[in-house]
């Protein structure tokens, strides 16, 4: 071993070396940067005119452009780092130095990290200074500006680690590239071909769909990586995941794999079997985006094994660089297939019983339902916790209403329930359904129960907000050509505000029944959202409708209240039925009572 | 001292090397000699720690050399194609390796690279092959490292650079004892550079021996008999391992000393009799022809 002296100097020299073959990286990092940080986002802070709170969280969090630098960042370090190994020249040359493989690994990993890192706070301080002398910095923007560093560095470790391990698990560059693109898009494609799958089951549970959580796919984790802290652990994972599978197969690399497209030969077959299970469920997508998906079972069969061939083809093509290799090892290409066509047939039939399946109601200790076209992650969590409906008998014939419902017509409209019973074994089993227009006075002795709207309304639970000292309350409306507007946002320590509003709330719902819900034209909704430290922490919506006078009332004492009713040609409310009421034409009603 | 013990390594379903045993002494230039696809480049990249053997164990200095800095620090591989940086030349090759090779001489390397008139300030893009070479044999030189390993580097040097060449390595071996090892799919290239030459065939090795030795006990006879009977006198007192007639004239490769052979033939009455030596070519088809291989065939070119 070497000494301590000795080896810090090798390793800066390694440093040194390393930079010197990656300048063009490094130029390419600071340009983009720069651009990024120090021209673009100086700019829109010097000349962003908002609350001081959103101008940093619209400006750092939610333009994006950081992710996608970051993102095609760690793609491009990530292959050019280890890329020698599919030369045997560039190999003879690296591996016959005095330097272990393990140093070389380590120098080129911290090397990558070091380039992105300095790039990215470099560019940074540059575009604050510029900021600064624009007059648009404050504390909040430095505070944001460092979280939102730390979110995009482990979303780089995660998509970088896996470009390495693209490349280690290849002996080609080029195919390099493609098994990154298979490692990157793989979790959101396998989740999506599952769901798909799972879609011919017509009344599966939206709540319960299939997902991995983003646990192998770094990418599940960009669309809110500035929201959640959870995506900073999940890209930790997947780091951590592929650094040390890397490392593992950089130190049993043989240097007689160079060259070589996939030298293992367990990960060609598994990712055979894989990649043709996936793209002959994908493939089914051509042939059911419509109703005609009865008649075109057959069709969707003779796809998938066309899918199969063809893609079983593509991969022993790449695997021995020869087309002529197209039709070996179709063994794993049937295994594929088999397990594509088994789940497809067996969500088709249902042959597990699914849609059939009606729990007996001393077997469920309570239940909970969540409109599946209210898009608010917030309120699905909510009442999960606090909703605790016990009239099971009533949710069973609206799960049989809606199982006939879509045996009648898989496309029926009406409203999309996710109707979760929690089972006296401890489990919870979900099931969607759709209530017809025709349907909706079922649901009116469940939208009318206390433990209803205790489980779907925040402002009856709301201590989650409350103990927040600092919190936004904001009222939308909806402008006369169904734009939505804002009328003021109250920040600060606003509480009395609030508990006036949520006074006057509780009052309006006494009233609240499946006809407010379904048919009644919503007036606007108040948002309220908790800060910490300047920061976002959790938003929630309240509907409000024109019936709840006290509310309205509430809201133009405190100069917050726009009266103004959308024309209902402009109308398209699907996305939120409960909010905004339903077109006549959608569900046979008039609409707005 | 490098030595491979029982060295085995197969790709696929091709046996590249088969049980070679194989030592380097310092102070020597060993040469391997064989043809394309004997196993040369796989010894040298075993040896020098790039591929892992199957099986058998590689030393040098009694230090494993496989991911073994410690061991490579003592050597520097020069491929049959070297690889050098994008966009470098000759100067910033030269510095990387002074990074990595605590030994490594700039001062040394720019008086050589002059010596040879090597631009080193213009890209390598631009270098012939043959350049090429030689900065890789100026850079292996320079590095300092005891032991040099060159696959078939010498192979394209035109005759003077290869004279210019040996001279430094005979300079080098004087001065700081550097033991170069060389590979080559040609014997005549190695003819008046080795001192120890090993013959590699189908990744066995058929022989490796010093050449002093080879020739100690090998001696090529040119004669004419006054009495063709005297042939039998000759066969009957020394080992005749090859007989080529021209005319009256005997030309043979015989196995016995000097001396010997003297005093067999003073007792025979020959019209014209002398000593010749033999050349590295003669000695190894002396060598191997008892073992069935032509050695033409297999490495003079």
């Amino acid at each position: 071993m070497m000494s301590g002296n000795s080896s810090s100097s090798n390793y800066i020299k390694i440093q040194k070396n390393l930079l010197g073959n990656r300048k063009w990286l490094v130029i390419l990092a600071f340009l983009t940067f720069i651009l990024y940080n120090g021209v673009f986002l100086a700019l829109a802070l010097s000349t962003y005119d908002a609350k001081p709170v959103m101008t940093a969280k619209d400006l750092l969090s939610y333009i994006g452009f950081d992710r996608i630098i970051t993102i095609v960042g760690a793609i491009l370090l990530g292959l050019e780092s280890f890329h020698w190994l599919d030369s045997r020249t560039k190999l003879d040359f690296y591996w016959s130095q005095p330097v272990s493989k393990r140093s070389l690994f380590v120098s080129t990993v911290i090397n990558s990290m070091g380039i992105y890192t300095a790039s990215y706070l470099l560019s940074l301080l540059i575009g604050f200074v510029i900021a600064g002398i624009g007059g648009g910095m404050n504390g909040s923007v430095l505070l944001l500006a460092f979280i939102g560093f730390i979110r995009n560095f482990f979303l780089f470790l995660s998509v970088y680690f896996y470009a390495v391990l693209a490349v280690m698990l290849t002996g080609n560059i080029i195919v390099a590239v493609i098994a990154d693109a298979v490692l990157l898009t793989f979790g959101p494609i396998f989740d999506w071909s599952i769901n798909h799958c799972m879609g011919f089951l017509k009344t599966r549970a939206y709540g319960s769909a299939f997902t991995t959580h983003g646990i192998l796919s770094p990418l599940y984790t960009v669309t809110d990586s500035m929201r959640t802290n959870g995506a900073i652990l999940r890209n930790l994972f997947c780091a951590l995941l592929s650094l040390v599978l890397s490392y593992l197969l950089y130190k049993h690399r043989k240097a007689e794999d160079a060259g070589n497209s996939v030298p293992l030969p367990v990960v060609r077959r598994i990712t055979k079997v894989i990649l043709i299970f996936l793209c002959c469920i994908l493939s089914t997508a051509f042939c059911s985006d419509s109703s005609t998906i009865t008649a075109a079972t057959g069709a969707v069969i003779a796809v998938m094994i066309i899918s199969a061939v063809v893609v079983g083809g593509i991969m022993e093509t790449i695997y021995n660089s020869d087309v002529r290799a197209a039709f070996r090892g179709y063994g794993y290409s049937i295994a594929g297939c088999a397990a594509a066509l088994i789940l497809f047939l067996g969500c088709y039939y249902d042959i597990a019983g699914y849609n059939r399946w009606v729990p007996a109601a001393q077997d469920v200790k309570s239940a909970y339902i969540t409109p599946e076209e209210v898009n608010d992650s917030y309120r699905s969590s909510y009442s999960k916790k606090y909703m605790k409906l016990t009239d099971i008998d009533t949710l069973n014939s609206l799960l049989t209403i809606g199982e006939q419902t879509i045996t009648r017509d898989p496309y029926a409209k009406g409203i999309r329930l996710n109707i979760s019973y929690r089972m006296k074994n401890g489990h919870t089993r979900t099931r969607r359904v759709i209530i017809p227009g025709s349907a909706f006075s079922s649901m009116n002795s469940v939208f009318k129960s206390q433990s209803f709207k205790e489980g779907f309304f925040t402002v009856y639970h709301d201590s989650h907000f409350t103990s927040q000292k600092d919190f936004g309350i904001t009222y939308y409306y909806m402008d006369k050509n169904a734009e939505e507007n804002r009328t003021k946002t109250v920040t600060g320590s606003n509480i009395d505000i609030y508990k006036k509003i949520r006074e006057a709330y509780i009052k309006d719902l006494d009233s609240y029944d499946i006809d407010t819900a379904a048919f009644e034209t919503q007036a606007g909704k108040i948002e309220i959202m908790t800060l910490e430290n300047g920061v976002e922490k959790e938003r929630t919506f309240l509907p409000v409708y024109k019936s709840f006078t006290n509310t309205i009332n509430a809201l133009k004492s405190e100069d917050m209240y726009a009266d103004v009713t959308p024309l209902s040609d402009y109308y398209d409310s699907d996305s939120m039925p409960f909010y905004l009421g339903q077109r006549s034409s959608f569900l046979g009603h008039e609409n707005d009572k | 001292m490098i030595e491979t013990v029982r060295l085995s390594k197969t790709f696929g379903a091709n046996k590249a090397l088969n049980d070679i045993s194989l030592q380097i002494n310092e102070g020597e230039i060993t040469g391997l000699v064989g043809t394309n696809g004997a196993g040369k480049s796989t010894l040298l990249r075993i040896i020098a720690g790039i591929l892992r053997p199957d099986s058998g164990q590689v030393s040098v200095d009694g230090k494993a050399v496989y991911d073994n800095p410690e061991a490579k620090r003592d050597f520097f591989f020069v491929p049959d194609e070297p690889y050098f940086f994008t966009n470098a030349n000759g100067l910033s090759m030269a510095a990387y390796y002074e990074s990595i090779y605590p030994t490594f001489d700039m001062d040394r390397f720019r008086k050589l690279s002059e010596a040879f008139s090597l631009p080193v300030k213009s890209r390598i893009s631009t270098y012939s092959k043959g350049m090429k070479r030689q900065l890789s044999i100026l850079l292996a030189v320079s590095s300092g490292t005891k032991y040099i390993m060159l696959d078939e580097t010498f192979d394209g040097l035109d005759p003077v650079m290869r004279t210019a060449v040996k001279s430094l390595f005979a300079e080098e071996m004087s001065e700081r004892g550097l033991t170069p090892f060389i590979s080559s799919h040609s014997l005549r290239e190695l003819e008046d550079i080795c001192d120890h030459v090993g013959l590699l065939h189908k990744g066995g090795l058929l022989l490796s021996e010093s050449l002093d030795d080879m020739k100690t006990g090998l001696l090529k006879l040119q004669c004419v008999f006054s009495d063709e009977g005297d042939i039998s006198t000759v066969k009957e007192n020394l080992h005749i391992m090859a007989d080529e007639r021209q005319g009256m004239l005997h030309v043979m490769t015989v196995k016995a000393d000097r001396a010997k052979a003297l005093e067999v033939f003073s007792h025979i009455d020959t019209v014209f009799f002398e000593i010749l030596p033999l050349s590295l070519e003669e000695l190894f088809i002396a060598e191997t022809e008892d073992n069935g291989y032509d050695v033409r065939k297999l490495i003079i070119q």
